[in-house]
């Protein structure tokens, strides 16, 4: 009876404390999940039709992974929340699997949507099928070059550029002459990023020479993002471009545990991971191209096809400087986004300069 | 009691067992509903609303419901191949990395080989049983000549498949360009539509033949025969002569085919191109495809079927209640516990009755 | 390469292998009794969400654990209760059982994100350094300069060999995986004894996930456990079923993820460009760990699985 006994026990204790933990902290937030996330889709639609009617579209979003990795799905989620701020009513649907897109594309046409954002060159194809089989509704693609001249419009990165800016600044502040970078999974922006990271920094500190960066092969893995991190700081590195979404948390936290490494940040502002120590991040202003492109499509001045976005257009900026870059520095990097802004540094698809008038 | 009322009895009971049999999946079914119900009322979402949307998402109109059968294709292949290697006595948790392998030779196939319609297309397929098998055999062979436990090798595997693929995606096959896929296959070896209009393709018949050749294997050949045998009981197998060994080597050899074929009808029916993430986890769900359908390929059809649809309704309750993504999980999980519980609970009530009746 | 580096190295080895070690010793208790689970993944991602919230919410990391041990016991009582007394098959139930944790603690955590505004970040555990021990030259500042949940992690091994080898316990729990029938027949409590050790499984299981949030990072993030419930479950067959074999796998999986990482921060880039090799392609080195326990998988040889494993065992049944 004994074994019995204790089994029952153990039940009880491990009930007993999933309940403490269950009320612990999801009990207050509980209300909060469902209803306040209904009544705010609503009330959009209830102004509008009070007075600008007309202005105000139904617009969807599709990632393939969480809107809340830290990175490109949030920023996107970020952006779509802007244009609910505009008074527009938004859905999403999130870890979006390949073979499911087009079935949600339609699913969100058939609802009625005017506009249907897919975040990723991964969306070229469903996306491309979809604006011929919808003529009526506008589709717009971040992160690839699908669109037609018609109703599918894509935005891309240039890449190279955020990479370029973040490897003068790293150039400027490593003490040890050793940068690196943790990357989630090389994808060809990424790579070009890196690569002009390294070319940056080498232009203004010849002492660099290579520039390791080690990927973790996942997107979510934060432990094993912060082992590469670890990995890079043991091997001297003391400035690291975390370029990863998810995986940018596991490697900031490497440098904060550091004390003496720098990070540099990407996709939105992520200082508050490592006060003082995150130098800047590269900001992909998803916010600023989902607000220009729903207002274009609203006036119709919408211009069909493939966009080459950047520091020129308000797509990508960088955060506010960490109070530890001097002046000086932080007025170097951001001359150098100017240059790159006027044209006086023009960076390839693959992040190599093909013309630098500034240096 | 007079024999004839006994017998009279054990044939109401027999017919009431029956309609059991039939009954306790819907009951189960029924009852994770339920659960589910309860834990989307806590997150303050009308469950009634949200299993309406995903009923009609399902099977609203017969575009939505052909996308449930195209949902559920991958799943009756890989399903076919756990069931097949499960009867041999042999685990295949490596039917994702199977899959992966599979689609990656029919992508090289679609992509680099320049022939004729149907050729093509029988080439890329044929290629992507090719991989999977390659793929389902390396652990059939160890577990073979060196008693390598099939589940860790399977396990481990499925990574290795994955960055291989991955490779392949960001190196040899890629496509020009910034974007991380392959080029999509050619028009010569993609899988026709079924009739013009729908998605639905010429996967769907070949997914039924596979069914058809699995059971006849299964049930009505020697090497069938054998196949069972070594699952059921493989000391009595190898007492009767079997190469018991080997059996399991053929058996995970042709679940890893059947599960290449997986990824292949899906990539040349459905995605044309390989990426990473090609499959949200079919290998996975594979195993819940066949052990829900117990081991059987009808049990395996009506099981795919399932859960085709709930994932395919699960995008519509998605957009229309605004429920995070990630509830589907717990209702797919849901689902399992209680349809597998609802078939160890229908065993016992058969074994009651069959002491009842003896 | 030079001190340091192998310094670096071996730490970063014992602490990748950490988590591991926590699911494996305690899985290797519910294998020996003759329950398969590799619903560890499902279980170390609760125990890692179950943690961060409580060491959170209430400051404290230790009870951060208790409640992730605790949360690890009670998702391990549903599956003992649909394996073991209603005797469904145990890879299947943990499949399902991976795929409703991927679920639940993505909703309570997005849950919780929403309600907190501002940083979430949980307190951690600091490091403790063994006095005098740590001063050792290359082994003190390897092996005994860790957070407290790496040596109770180690701790846990001799522990489960005494209990395994030297206990009428552990005999019981061995005869359960060899053979139920017999073991009944002696009149042990075959029900008893599996769901006492899948219990004490998922709650170590849960603990290994607690090592990921609050004890070598301080966030949870869906799916954070990324496979490594599968690698335990690939550890413990991998030691051959025995405590240590089991302490060797993981820390030769840790070994090898350190060593890959270490080798895409550059430390071979002398010798690829001896060979003339310009690039490596990422996904070789991270592939590393995985090949590396199939090779060593492939020449270890022979692992036989308790005689009962992933059996239901009924006393009605024939």
């Amino acid at each position: 009876m004994r074994t019995r006994d204790l089994l029952f026990r153990l039940t009880v204790l491990g009930l007993l404390v999933a309940l403490l933990a269950a009320c612990a902290a999801p009990a207050a937030p509980a209300p909060t999940g469902g209803e306040a996330a209904a009544p705010a889709s609503e009330e959009p639609a209830e102004a509008a039709s009070g007075g600008q009617a007309a202005r105000t579209l139904r617009i969807a979003l599709l990632t393939s992974g969480p809107i809340n990795d830290e990175g490109w799905n949030q920023t996107a989620y970020e952006g779509l929340l802007a244009l609910q701020e505009e008074g527009h009513e938004i859905a999403n649907t999130e870890n979006v699997a390949q073979a499911d897109q087009l079935d949600l594309i339609r699913s969100y046409a058939d609802q009625g949507f005017d506009v249907i954002i897919g975040h990723g060159f991964e969306y070229g194809d469903a996306l491309t099928t979809a604006s011929q089989e919808y003529p009526e509704v506008k589709f717009i693609q971040i992160g690839g070059i699908a669109a037609n001249d018609t109703n599918l419009v894509s935005y891309v990165f240039q890449p190279g550029e955020g990479g370029y800016a973040a490897g003068i600044l790293a150039g400027l502040m490593t003490r040890s002459n050793q940068i690196g970078g943790v990357g989630a999974v090389e994808i060809p922006t990424i790579a070009a990023d890196f690569n002009a990271y390294t070319l940056a920094a080498r232009t203004v500190n010849p002492a660099i020479q290579d520039v390791p960066v080690a990927y973790t092969g996942s997107w979510v893995d934060i432990p094993k993002a912060k082992e590469a991190a670890i990995a890079l700081i043991d091997s001297g590195v003391d400035v690291i471009l975390a370029d990863g979404d998810n995986a940018n948390v596991g490697a900031i936290e490497a440098a904060r545990e550091a004390g003496d490494v720098y990070a540099i940040g990407w996709t939105r502002d992520q200082s508050h991971l490592a006060p003082g120590l995150v130098l800047t991040s590269v900001e992909q202003r998803i916010d600023n191209i989902l607000i220009a492109a729903v207002n274009a499509i609203l006036d119709g001045t919408i211009q069909w096809g493939n966009h080459v976005v950047g520091f020129a257009d308000g797509a990508q900026s960088l955060a506010p400087f960490s109070e530890v870059v001097p002046e000086d520095v932080a007025a170097e990097v951001n001359a150098v986004v100017q240059a790159l802004i006027d044209g006086r540094i023009v960076l390839d698809d693959a992040g190599n300069v093909v013309k630098d008038e500034y240096h | 009691m007079s024999t004839q009322v006994r017998a009279a009895g054990m044939v109401r009971m027999v017919r009431w067992e029956r309609w059991l049999h039939l009954l306790l999946p819907v009951l189960a079914i029924l009852a994770s509903f339920l659960v589910g119900s309860l834990f989307l009322w806590a997150l303050g979402v009308d469950p009634v609303t949200a299993y309406s949307a995903l009923v009609k998402g399902a099977f609203g109109n017969s575009r939505l419901a052909t996308t449930t059968v195209l949902k559920s294709i991958p799943l009756i292949f890989a399903g076919l191949a756990v069931t097949l290697a499960y009867r041999g006595g042999v685990f295949n948790i490596g039917a994702e990395g199977q899959l992966y392998l599979g689609a990656l030779f029919a992508v090289w196939a679609g992509t680099r080989l320049d022939l004729p319609f149907p050729g093509h297309l029988l080439v890329a397929l044929a290629l992507g049983i090719l991989g999977g098998m390659i793929w389902g055999a390396i652990p059939g062979y160890l577990k073979a000549t060196r008693d390598m436990n099939e589940i860790i090798v399977t396990i481990l595997m499925n990574y290795i498949a994955i960055f291989t693929v991955s490779y392949f995606v960001h190196g040899p096959l890629k496509e020009e360009g910034w974007n991380t896929q392959t080029d999509a296959v050619a028009e010569t070896a993609r899988l026709p539509a079924l009739w013009a209009g729908t998605r639905l393709h010429y996967g769907v018949v070949l997914a039924l033949l596979c069914l058809v050749l699995v059971y006849v294997l299964l049930f009505h050949t020697t090497l069938g025969y054998r196949i069972r045998m070594v699952g059921a009981n493989i000391h009595g197998a190898r007492y009767a002569g079997i190469k018991t060994t080997w059996i399991m080597a053929l058996a995970m050899a042709l679940s890893g085919g059947l599960a290449g074929l997986a990824g292949a009808v899906e990539l040349l029916g459905v995605q044309y191109r390989l990426i990473d993430n090609f499959s949200p986890g079919w290998g996975f769900d594979a195993i819940a495809v066949a052990l829900v359908g117990r081991l059987n390929p009808i049990g395996v059809l009506i099981a795919a079927l399932f859960f085709g649809a709930l994932r395919n309704g699960a995008n519509s309750m998605q957009t229309a209640v605004r429920v995070d993504v990630v509830v589907i999980y717990i209702l797919q999980g849901l689902a399992i516990v209680f349809l597998i519980a609802g078939s160890s609970v229908d065993n016992r009530i058969r074994r009651w009755l069959d002491a009842w009746q003896a | 390469m030079d001190m340091d580096a192998v310094v670096g190295l071996l730490h970063a080895t014992i602490r990748l292998a950490t988590p591991l070690l926590f699911a494996a010793i305690g899985g290797l208790y519910n294998e020996r009794a003759g329950v398969i689970n590799i619903a560890l993944e499902g279980k170390m991602l609760l125990g890692a969400l179950v943690a961060f919230m409580v060491a959170f919410s209430s400051g404290s990391p230790w009870l951060g654990v208790v409640a992730a041990a605790a949360s690890g016991m009670l998702v391990a009582l549903l599956f003992a209760y649909v394996t073991i007394t209603l005797g469904a098959d145990q890879i299947v139930a943990a499949v399902a059982i991976n795929l409703m944790m991927l679920g639940f603690t993505g909703v309570v955590f997005r849950l919780m994100k929403a309600a907190i505004s501002g940083s979430l970040s949980a307190p951690t555990f600091p490091e403790w350094a063994i006095p005098g021990l740590d001063r050792i030259p290359l082994l003190g500042p390897v092996l005994f300069r860790h957070l407290p949940l790496v040596y109770l992690a180690f701790l846990l091994v001799p522990l489960a060999h005494f209990v395994f080898y030297r206990t009428t316990w552990g005999l019981s729990i061995r005869a359960v995986g060899e053979h139920p029938r017999a073991a009944d027949t002696l009149g042990v409590k075959v029900r008893a004894v599996r769901y006492l050790t899948v219990l004490w499984g998922g709650a170590m299981a849960a603990v290994g996930g607690a090592v990921l949030s609050i004890g070598h990072n301080s966030t949870f993030i869906e799916n954070m456990t990324a496979g490594r419930g599968f690698i335990a479950f690939s550890a413990i067959v991998f030691g051959k079923w025995t405590p240590l074999g089991t302490m060797l796998a993981s820390l030769l999986f840790g070994f090898a993820d350190a060593l890959q990482l270490r080798i895409q921060a550059g430390i071979l880039e002398p010798l690829f460009r001896s060979l003339g090799i310009q690039e490596v392609a990422y996904q070789i080195p991270v592939m590393l760990p995985y090949v590396v326990t199939l090779v060593a998988l492939f020449f270890i040889g022979k692992s036989h699985w308790p005689a009962a494993a992933a059996i239901h065992y009924d006393r009605e049944e024939g």
